[in-house]
């Protein structure tokens, strides 16, 4: 191979080894429609483990026809280990606020809201315990979506 | 030759990928949240806090069950009439009554909501949102004043509730209708027995009620 041209070879394969990890990043575990909000739907983004502590990021997509507001209260979010039979709720700072955002208002620990145009999407993160039992998969609950269910931990 | 070959598919690949659909990748990471750093310290010192268990909570797999079945038909219904319970929500054969009392949503002879009353409106506003049916909304006040004064505040008010459940709570305004009725319907004496001035009896006059239909209404 002409000398010149290694370094753009090079460089092409990197670049093209970094675009499928940009594209396996920005991938999505599991997706639920709203059983209220006709045209939205939450999508499981990412999740992450570390000191015991879950991080679970989602997007709510509209893909509806019309405006909607997206609403909840963090209280309201649980996730469930389904072989141990138990229920754990986001964690919760020194001040009562539970450990998610964005948030609009302090109420009752937090509330999401957020009014998402037609074909726009907005975020949201909370973090949970991770179960003492260590299982291989959970259901989430945030309300307004059906249950994301059997969520992989491994 | 063969891997040379594979090298350039990749190399073109590579460009392509970067090209066309990059872009629209980082748009998908852009979008976003970004949680703020000092999270994942509160959220060890809460975890330290909960012990061992975690705040973890045994159920019964029966419930589980029969909580998956049902939960899309009855979990919406059942937040509803808990938010309805709060607000101390009266119920009728064709409707909901909420009466929200003037002195917490306005100032005294103002018609803008005060921040102390943006929960319970954000509340109603929930209801109003799921049960998918007309509300009306309708402005009272006491007797003191001028008649004709106190019917335009109640207007004035009642559009104003609207109006903040509309902005603000994402509310269909097509849904919500608005009225005011002055001091024309009391539920309570705004003079006592005597005649001196009853304040109780004025407070409770000074109202907003909101009307939630069951049905078309």
């Amino acid at each position: 191979m002409k000398s010149f041209l290694k370094p753009l070879f090079g460089s092409s394969i990197t670049l093209t080894l970094l675009g499928f990890g940009l594209l396996t990043a920005a991938g999505v575990i599991q997706t639920q429609e709203s059983d209220i909000w006709e045209g939205l739907e939450a999508d499981l983004t990412r999740i992450s483990s570390r000191n015991d502590i879950l991080t679970l990021r989602f997007k709510i997509r509209n893909n509806g026809n019309e405006s909607r507001v997206a609403e909840f209260y963090f209280k309201d979010c649980y996730i469930i280990d389904p072989t141990s039979q138990k229920k754990y709720f986001p964690l919760k700072d020194s001040e009562g606020q539970f450990i998610g955002g964005p948030k609009e208002k302090d109420w009752e620990g937090g509330r999401y809201h957020c009014l998402i145009e037609m074909g726009s999407s907005a975020g949201f993160w909370v973090k949970f315990p991770v179960p003492t039992d260590n299982p291989e998969a959970i259901d989430i609950t945030i309300p307004g979506f059906f249950p994301f269910e059997e969520v992989s931990l491994e | 030759m063969r891997f040379r070959g594979m090298l350039l598919l990749l190399g073109i690949i590579g460009w392509w990928f970067w090209f066309w659909t990059a872009p629209s990748v980082f748009a998908l990471e852009e979008d976003e949240i970004v949680i703020p750093p000092e999270a994942h310290q509160k959220a060890i010192q809460a975890l330290k806090a909960l012990g061992p268990e975690r705040g973890a909570i045994k159920f019964s797999f029966k419930v589980l069950t029969i909580e998956g079945i049902i939960r899309g038909i009855t979990g919406r219904s059942e937040k509803i009439q808990a938010t309805l319970k709060e607000l101390g929500a009266k119920e009728t054969d064709t409707e909901y009554r909420i009466e929200l009392p003037g002195d917490i949503l306005f100032d005294f002879d103002k018609w803008t909501i005060r921040e102390d009353a943006e929960e319970a409106l954000s509340k109603v506003g929930e209801i109003i949102r799921a049960s998918q049916h007309p509300a009306a909304i309708i402005g009272h006040t006491d007797s003191k004043g001028a008649e004709a004064y106190n019917l335009e505040l109640s207007k004035k008010r009642a559009e104003a509730v609207k109006q903040w459940l509309v902005s603000q709570a994402g509310v269909d305004p097509s849904r919500i209708e608005t009225a005011g009725k002055g001091e024309s319907e009391p539920i309570a004496p705004n003079t006592n027995p005597n005649g001196s001035d009853n304040p109780e009896g004025r407070q409770k006059n000074r109202r907003v009620e909101v009307r939630i239909c069951k049905g078309d209404c």
